[in-house]
């Protein structure tokens, strides 16, 4: 149809619109005259005219005004340039970088002071509403409560002539995460070792109540030596508005200042935003990073719930089967569309992508076997520390690792039947409630585990690579309950499949050697031990370069070996050069580093308490970045500051850091853990050393009966408890008191112990010395004697076999026999090692006091 | 001077008049005349962002208005003004809207720098483009009608205010607009189409 005829419909048209009801109709019938065709068009117009216009109204007002906001942003974007000013004493150099609010220039000092090179950031023209001039004053104040070598630090701040605020900031000389990790032929570990530098930063944050609420890859640069550093806390917000006075107007969602495309999706429904949406948004950098894409065009929706993988996008290129899988699960888990099913919190993350870095299972896990397992922690918080330590692993480990290693078919079939597996484990008649209440805890786990250890008996043989993760897994978990006769059969066993499998230097035979050394040194089997530590060396050495902080990690293992062995120099050697190795990557063994800088410093504290203490700050500072201040690692450093700070007198300090260490452990594993209880214990000796004879006491009751209840009543460290509380008791005069308890502990050691081992000879000795005290010569001759019978064969020349020689005579003076006695007394005091002897028994035995 | 306000009177008029016969030259002259005021105003209400904040454009056009002509005295015809405003907003958001769209299909998969991306998306674009062309076609049928729509959709003016800008009877108003409705929506569906 033409012009022409367009307007001569607009004529009827127009005349028709004048006309209302049978009016109209009559002269659209007149009109037309019957040409269908043209009272067609007409009805549909006149139809078309009586619509309402709202909707084409709202359509277009939303397109204006984003038309606009683009027009002005453009504007702005030709706009202001201070460059070659001066401000205070900033000369500003030229322009970097226009954000939303502000315009980031590079500056340098010009008083003269020292050179200085710097970012100065200062709010755009005609933005410097109170609003935004209070938001920018948060910015600054935020900054400057955080203290992170990937924060840039804030180094001053001011206003304009004209009234505009400006921040000065430590300059960053870097390129945006995503070019740099192009830049650097996008290997993918190292491009997650950065974004394990980003969580952290974050978490440091997070711990400050502060969200940045815009994590893109614009704002994360990383300098040509790999220092990442995380930027532009501009619309940051502060979670706990009372904590900053004045933040309380900045309370809003901040859904405006958003960059499209990067915000969560609760931050685009206007929700509230917590540290769940920057978790949000780091998964997004990584999607990033690994596909060089975004994940969606536009804002997520809240409603859109399908899982976001990367891999999808990386179909048929190099790097599918390394994203598949774990990575897929990493990211998918950052960015769940509920918060609450993200990671609680960024070291969560980090840990994830440790354990991805370590070959170890992620966390990120399907969703079915992830809720059963919060319900159950929910109704049962104690059980969370175990299972995050183990089950899972377990879980996830067989879900994501398995998932990639061969075809379709098979990943599909076995991870089925893992699932399957641990579904069954945990749903095998809900086995974390005690069938009787008043058992013990821990023995419920075990039992799912045992039943676990029943169906992999019967099942999964015809899938070895399943059947050796899923060993291994349980095998840990055996092992993080301190059952360790259980982890080593399955680690065994692990271990056999996995050579035939991967051969014997692969990661797998390097995780189980690392898990076997150390549970038959835990168990004291330390022939089998050192083979396995020695292997273990080897094969790390073999797998990676000298210098790699994995190798460092086998040699401070092999140091734990040696220092059990009583080898002090060996074992410093190998601690000082394994820690040296892991400083490289310090987050990404952060737990082994720790825990060899605290042996180390065990070692040191005799020799030097200023190195023994540098070690263990060292410790604490890595301590309270990567696992933050309540974690188990901090436990331990906590417990060897307080031995040292009691070997060098400070004994206020040492009882404060021993409840640290108790607090933690308490918290995290529970009251009746080894861990705990190994706490109690030293808190217990440290106030027996320091005298205070009665909280000893307490504690040692407290730590027995805990023991008793956990272990039963044949446990060697039932009797270790025993034989502390007899002597404790005994300081304080109570002897006969003591006497039993020594009993208990003898009992126990004759039923767990060698027939030869030296440490039945302490509560004999004790009894002996109690005895004496009662005046109870006779029978503290035989136990004296029993005593020394035992030390000279099996510990001649140490002092114990001193004491137990001059007891013995003690008692014979005491029957009468006095020259028979004295003798003994004399041949003692020749004794090599007899200037050792501790009181009560170096006064007992007149052996003169050491020369000071 | 009051000669010279008279002159510059007329030169508005005239300015207008040579925009409607698209004489070249003259639809910049004109948005150099309103542009700076608009947008001053425009980025001042935005500066005040809030959640759910919506953009007023007719509050913008006449507070321009109010500054203008309290300035040189050349804008002292408010139906002038509105309409130079709607005209020079349809001409800055379209011919903003196309760079947008040429940037979107020359530029790579990677946004160089992620502000550039702020505001505008596709579909707005795409909105204000179809506006556009819509227009001008109906603008074949009678050009007021795309007068109308351009004072109403492009500066968001009333019925009242569109009747003062065209120098019409709000009456003709109301029922062009009825007419220009009926086009607009049929366009739109053929455009959907």
């Amino acid at each position: 149809m033409n012009t022409a005829d367009n307007r001569a419909v607009d004529e009827i048209f127009s005349e028709a619109l004048a006309l209302s009801g049978e009016e109209r109709a009559h002269f659209i019938r007149r009109r037309c005259a019957g040409d269908e065709e043209l009272e067609r068009q007409l009805i549909s117009l006149l139809d078309a005219s009586e619509a309402s216009d709202d909707a084409l109204a709202q359509r277009f007002d939303t397109a204006r005004e984003q038309l606009w906001r683009s027009v002005l942003g453009d504007e702005e974007n030709a706009g202001e340039d201070l460059s070659g000013q001066r401000v205070n004493a900033w000369r500003l150099v030229k322009r970097l970088a226009r954000g939303g609010l502000a315009t980031v220039y590079l500056a340098q000092r010009e008083d003269g002071a020292f050179e200085q090179t710097v970012a100065f950031k200062v709010l755009r023209r005609g933005l410097d509403t109170d609003d935004l001039v209070a938001r920018f004053r948060a910015e600054r104040q935020m900054l400057s409560s955080l203290d992170h070598p990937s924060i840039a630090r804030i180094l001053d701040g001011g206003a304009l002539e004209d009234g505009r605020p400006y921040l000065v900031l430590e300059y960053v000389d870097g390129l945006p995460i995503t070019a740099y990790c192009k830049a650097n032929r996008n290997d993918v570990r190292e491009c997650m070792r950065l974004l394990i530098q980003v969580l952290q930063a974050l978490h440091h944050a997070h711990k400050h109540l502060i969200v940045h609420r815009d994590i893109k890859p614009s704002n994360i640069l990383v300098s040509t030596e790999g220092h990442v550093s995380l930027l532009d806390f501009g619309i940051a917000k502060l979670l706990d508005p009372a904590a900053l006075p004045g933040a309380s107007t900045l309370t809003r969602t901040g859904v405006s200042l958003l960059t499209p495309g990067y915000g969560s999706p609760e931050q685009h429904a206007g929700r509230p935003v917590t540290t769940a949406s920057d978790i949000y948004q780091v998964g997004q950098v990584m999607y990033e990073l690994l596909t060089g894409e975004r994940p969606f065009d536009g804002p997520r929706q809240e409603t859109d719930t399908s899982t976001v993988q990367p891999s999808r996008t990386l179909r048929g290129k190099p790097l599918y089967n390394k994203v598949r899988g774990d990575l897929d699960a990493i990211v998918g888990k950052a960015m769940h569309p509920e918060p609450a099913r993200r990671y609680a919190s960024a070291v969560e993350m980090v840990a994830d992508l440790e354990s991805y870095l370590e070959g170890r299972p992620v966390l990120a896990r399907p969703d079915t076997l992830r809720y059963r397992l919060v319900k159950m922690c929910k109704r049962r918080p104690w059980l969370l520390p175990v299972l995050a330590l183990g089950i899972l692993a377990v879980v996830s480990y067989v879900v994501t690792l398995t998932l990639y290693t061969q075809e379709l078919r098979i990943e599909q079939r076995r991870a089925e039947a893992a699932q399957t597996f641990m579904v069954d484990l945990l749903r095998s008649a809900d086995p974390f409630v005690p069938a009787d209440p008043d058992r013990g805890r821990d023995i419920t786990v075990v039992e799912a585990l045992d039943f676990g250890v029943q169906r992999l008996e019967t099942d999964l043989h015809d899938d070895p690579e399943l059947r050796a993760s899923l060993l291994a897994s349980i095998a840990s978990v055996y092992g993080s309950l301190d059952q360790f006769q259980g982890a080593i059969v399955l680690q065994e066993e692990a271990l056999a499949l996995q050579r035939g499998l991967y051969g014997d230097r692969s990661q797998p035979v390097l995780a189980s050697l690392a898990m076997l050394a150390k549970n038959y040194r835990v168990t004291g089997d330390y022939e089998r031990a050192i083979r396995y530590y020695d292997e273990q060396l080897a094969v790390a050495q073999d797998l990676y370069s000298a210098d790699h902080p994995s190798v460092g990690v086998a040699e401070s293992a092999a140091a734990d070996m040696q220092s059990a062995l009583g080898d002090r120099e060996a074992s410093a050697a190998l601690y000082e050069q394994g820690i040296r190795k892991m400083r490289q990557a310090p987050a990404e063994h952060s737990r082994i580093l720790i825990n060899a800088l605290v042996a180390l410093a065990q070692l040191q504290s005799s020799e030097s308490h200023q190195d023994a203490m540098a070690s263990l700050s060292e410790a604490q500072q890595l301590a309270t970045e990567v696992d933050g201040s309540d974690s188990l690692s901090m436990a331990l450093v906590h417990a060897q500051i307080a031995t040292t700070s009691s070997q060098h007198g400070d004994y206020e300090r040492a009882a404060r850091e021993f409840q640290s260490s108790i607090d933690i452990y308490e918290s995290r594993l529970g009251s009746d853990h080894g861990a705990t209880l190994s706490a109690l214990n030293n808190l217990g000796v440290h106030h027996m050393r320091t005298g205070d004879l009665e909280s000893a006491e307490q504690l040692l009751r407290e730590l027995l009966g805990r023991r008793e209840q956990k272990y039963g009543m044949e446990h060697r460290e039932v009797a270790n408890a025993a034989q502390n509380l007899g002597m404790i008791i005994g300081r304080q005069g109570r002897f006969a008191e003591a006497i039993p308890l020594h009993r208990t502990a003898i009992e126990i050691y004759a039923a767990t112990l060698a027939d030869d081992h030296y440490i039945k000879a302490f509560p004999l000795l004790s009894i002996a010395y109690a005895e004496l005290q009662l005046d109870n010569h006779s029978s503290a001759e035989g136990h004296a004697r029993q005593a020394l019978a035992l030390l000279e064969s099996t510990a001649p020349g140490t002092y114990p076999a001193g004491v137990a020689q001059c007891l013995v005579g003690l008692a014979l003076e005491g029957q009468g026999r006095l020259e028979e006695g004295r003798a003994m007394v004399e041949a003692a005091h020749k004794h090599p090692a007899i200037g050792a002897t501790p009181e009560p028994y170096r006064s007992a035995c007149r052996v003169p006091a050491p020369a000071p | 001077m009051s000669d010279g306000e008279a002159e510059e009177k007329s030169s508005v008029s005239d300015l207008l008049a040579a925009v409607d016969r698209g004489e070249p030259g003259a639809l910049d002259e004109l948005v150099a005349a309103v542009y700076p005021e608009l947008k001053r105003l425009a980025h001042f209400q935005l500066s005040g962002e809030r959640p759910g904040h919506t953009l007023n454009t007719t509050a913008i056009v006449h507070e321009a208005f109010v500054r203008l002509a309290s300035g040189d005295g050349r804008w002292n015809d408010r139906g002038h003004f509105l309409r130079a405003a709607s005209t020079v907003m349809r001409h800055l958001l379209v011919d903003h809207a196309r760079k947008k769209r040429a940037e979107k299909r020359g530029a790579g998969q990677m946004p160089l720098t992620l502000e550039d991306d702020r505001y505008a998306t596709e579909d707005d674009s795409l909105a204000v483009l179809a506006l556009d062309n819509a227009l001008k076609d109906i603008a074949e049928i009678d050009p007021r009608l795309e007068q109308i729509i351009e004072c109403r959709y492009f500066a968001g003016l009333s019925v009242n205010d569109t009747a003062e800008a065209l120098g019409m009877a709000v009456r003709t108003v109301e029922r062009d607009w009825q007419r220009a409705k009926a086009y607009l929506l049929k366009a739109m569906d053929a455009d959907a189409r």
